[in-house]
């Protein structure tokens, strides 16, 4: 346990304050050093953050956050770790800490250049360096240049690093600051080098040595830069000068207990050696930094060590030992090579996918061109991995097969491309098709629907026709009958014929009505629907349809039957509905109503079973309730979430668009309406079509 | 002997009663009227002691004419009654169904009362 800071809420804010500041410098100090355990030092940044926002000190939440970042740093969890710094970006800017803010700058900036993102990394320098222009912060600015001058390093801009190390000097030579002036100077030193300006180099290195010596600073501030003026000596061929200076990082290495220093200056010591041409000597040290490198689980430089060995091996004339290391070095080297390709290979593999499932199709193209350029980098990436590849290895004997794997990669990739760009036109063509399909279907279940009248309208107009036919037939021989009665006198007699016929004449024209009516539905049905509403009779309305879709069954198949229940409230008045629109939606589920119960009377076979379709309307309110209902097999639970599904059927092909229902909930909907399902399997089906009144155009 | 007519149309009634108006009068025929099927059956239980002809539609909603057809000859066998179906023109199907069914006569739509006037006449 670090310290207990249970309790807190009991304490003052002054006491907080301090409990604060111990804990974030104890967590700070903590980050720096190998953590052991990890998770407690988490809770205790998380314990920090909470403090900080206790007592609303902002200073102390930055620090927080920079530790939580840091954390996340050692768990190589880079997002985590500009996530945290941009929360102490957006605090520091808030509360106007130009310091902390920089101070955050320069964090991104070091996170960014982790991940090689320079072109980042260099902006966050920039804003730093902004900042501190602002506030005169002298120290900041050199700091800034530093960083600078180290980013154009990795960015083998060397002369631009080496004139910012230089900048950075001239300004901490004002300053008391020796460890930060060494850097600079160091760094210059570094950029130098690759210069090949070996003399400057040299100075420069010497300098920070000496401000450094000057300031008594300690030895594991120097050994980087004996080791740097080592490398110097290694280029300017002053051998003996660099065996001194590497030994001397050995020797203070070896002190401090610095595994990975110890490594370093064995392996440069074996090179000296090696290009001295002493290779025995070199042998053994090239060896045992091997050995300790692979110890130490980290693999940095290993690859390097074992071109060394080779090469003193070959110089020996053991060529087997030669030989084996030469393998081990290439192994090593293509080891990262694959490495870096899988990397690149996932992320487009990634990329692919997550377009091909999330992208519409007008998306897709977007994404394409993007992915396009995406994708010619990674190629001329891995191109230029290619490239380098061969330029560097073809001594070695599997290269070709290496080679031609990236070829095979390469041109994998771009069919990869190509059969996207041919699947995402493919699946445009398919899309404005199924758009022309899907119009020529909605209008062919406008005349399917009307087809099912049709038959159901012939037979609904045959009965009145024979009804007018008959009726005048009989009220004709009736006439002679009265006019005979009336020669006889009995005008009694002649009176109670004229009465009847009078009756029948009103039957003729009542029946004469009824098809008229049903010629006049048919014609709404098949006209466009004019999408005005009307008040419109809706027992009638429902009570016409019910009929014309029984018939139309009966008419397609003359063994079907059902039994027909109807219960009409008589207090219902007109509803302002499109007639035309909701007499479609009747049909529709009446239709499928007589469907059910005729599928299954055909499956069950039994006297048993009653077809029952039932149909009812209800005033609820202002609203008014239509049920149809029927005794079929229900609908299955897995189906009911798709009923309302455009093209969703059960029937055989052929017997069903799949389009009514789906129609029937747009028109429901266009009403303000609504259309429910109930249903139970293996007992019944009931739709419900709840509409509003709203009686406007009737008084 | 009672003629009992079944049709879910209930103006089939105003239309007998007056096309027969003159053989009523006279008490040569005697008309019964069911609007269904069940209905029909109903009928018949209620005057199982009579000689009865059935004049039935097919087309009718709950039980079809074919089912009344089926029970009637199935249930009642003595005395048996005469069972005359009133069929769609055109329609082979109920036609052959009907017959198989054991009707003993057939009437096409639109009905020739006629035609009928003559059957019933004859098969009293």
């Amino acid at each position: 346990m670090l310290i207990g800071f249970n309790g807190f809420s009991q304490n003052t804010s002054a006491e907080n304050q301090m409990d604060i500041e111990a804990l974030v410098l104890s967590i700070s100090e903590q980050l720096e050093l190998p953590i052991n355990d990890s998770t407690h030092v988490h809770q205790n940044i998380l314990k920090s953050i909470r403090l900080s926002e206790q007592v609303n000190d902002k200073t102390y939440l930055i620090k927080s956050y920079f530790n939580l970042s840091k954390w996340h740093e050692n768990n190589t969890t880079l997002d985590s770790v500009l996530y945290y710094l941009e929360y102490a970006e957006r605090v520091s800017k808030d509360s106007k800490l130009p310091n902390l803010e920089a101070e955050t700058y320069l964090k991104k900036e070091d996170a960014y250049k982790q991940r090689g993102e320079y072109g980042n990394a260099m902006a966050e320098d920039f804003k730093a360096l902004e900042l501190y222009e602002k506030t005169n912060n002298k120290q900041g600015i050199a700091t800034s240049y530093t960083r600078l001058c180290d980013l154009l390093y990795y960015q083998q801009k060397y002369e631009d690093g080496s004139d910012y190390c230089q900048k950075a000097i001239d300004i901490q030579k004002t300053l008391n600051v020796p460890k930060e002036l060494a850097v600079s100077y160091r760094y210059k030193a570094d950029n130098l080098l690759i210069l090949e300006r070996y003399d400057e180099a040299l100075k420069t290195i010497n300098k920070a040595i000496a401000v450094l010596k000057d300031a008594n600073s300690e030895e594991t501030d120097l050994a980087r830069n004996y080791n740097t003026r080592g490398n110097i000596y290694k280029y300017m061929e002053r051998y003996d000068d660099a065996i001194t200076e590497y030994k001397k990082c050995y020797k203070i290495a070896k002190d401090h207990n610095s595994e990975r220093g110890i490594i370093v200056a064995l392996a440069n010591i074996g090179h000296i050696y090696r290009l001295q041409n002493k290779n025995e000597e070199a042998i053994t040290y090239t060896l045992e930094a091997i050995d300790l490198i692979k110890k130490s689980g980290n693999i940095q430089n290993l690859k390097e060590n074992y071109m060394h060995a080779s090469d003193s091996y070959e110089a020996l004339g053991q060529y087997k030992k030669a030989l084996e290391y030469e393998h081990l070095y290439s192994d090593a080297r293509f080891g990262e090579l694959e490495q870096i390709i899988e990397q690149l290979e996932s992320e487009l593999q990634i990329k692919y996918e997550s377009a091909k499932k999330d992208e519409t199709i007008e998306e897709q193209d977007a994404t394409i061109s993007r992915q396009r350029k995406t994708q010619l980098l990674y190629i001329g990436i891995a191109a230029l991995l290619g490239v380098f590849l061969f330029g560097m290895y073809f001594t070695i004997k599997n290269i070709k097969n290496k080679r031609k794997a990236l070829a095979l990669l390469n041109s994998e990739l771009a069919e990869n491309q190509e059969a996207l760009e041919g699947a995402n036109t493919k699946l445009k063509q398919s899309l404005e098709e199924l758009k022309a399909t899907q119009n020529q279907l909605i209008q062919s279940e406008k005349m399917a629907s009307l087809g099912e009248l049709t038959a159901g309208i012939a037979h609904e107009i045959q009965n009145p026709m024979n009804f007018v036919n008959n009726f005048s037939e009989v009220s004709n021989e009736m006439i002679d009958e009265m006019n005979e009665e009336i020669e006889k006198g009995d005008l009694k007699e002649a009176k109670i014929i004229a009465n009847e016929i009078k009756q029948n004449l009103e039957k003729i024209n009542y029946h004469g009505k009824r098809a008229d009516d049903i010629v006049k539905g048919m014609l709404q049905h098949s006209r466009k629907s004019t999408g005005t509403k009307e008040p419109t009779d809706m027992n009638k309305l429902t009570d016409e349809y019910f009929r014309l879709a029984y018939h139309g069954l009966r008419a397609k198949d003359k063994s079907f039957n059902a039994y027909l229940e109807s219960d009409f409230d008589e207090n219902l008045k007109t509803v302002d509905v499109i007639p035309q629109d909701i007499g479609r939606v009747i049909l529709n589920l009446f239709t499928n109503a007589f469907y059910a119960v005729e599928e299954k009377k055909s499956i069950l076979e039994s006297e048993d079973y009653k077809p029952t379709v039932s149909v009812s309307t209800k005033k609820v309110k202002d609203h008014v309730l239509i049920s149809i209902k029927d005794n079929g097999n229900g609908i299955p639970q897995e189906n009911i979430d798709k009923i309302f599904q455009p093209f969703f059927t059960t029937k055989p092909t052929g017997k069903g668009t799949g389009l009514g229902l789906s129609m029937s909930y747009d028109i429901i909907k266009a009403h303000n309406g609504e259309l429910k399902v109930k249903t139970e399997k293996g007992n019944y089906t009931e739709f419900k079509i709840l509409l509003p009144i709203t009686n406007t155009l009737t008084s | 002997m009672k003629i009992l007519v079944v049709d879910d149309e209930q103006d089939v009634k105003t239309l007998f009663l007056q096309r027969f108006r003159k053989e009523i009068k006279k008490e040569e025929l005697e008309f019964m009227f069911a609007f269904s099927g069940e209905e029909a059956l109903e009928k018949l239980k209620s005057i199982t002691q009579e000689a009865v002809l059935i004049l039935s539609d097919i087309n009718m909603p709950g039980m079809s004419g074919l089912q009344l057809l089926e029970i009637i000859k199935k249930d009642y066998i003595a005395p048996p009654p005469v069972v005359m179906m009133v069929t769609a023109y055109g329609d082979e199907e109920n036609y052959n169904t009907a017959k198989r069914l054991g009707a003993d006569d057939f009437l096409t739509k639109p009905v020739d009362f006629k035609l009928l006037k003559d059957k019933l006449i004859q098969n009293i």
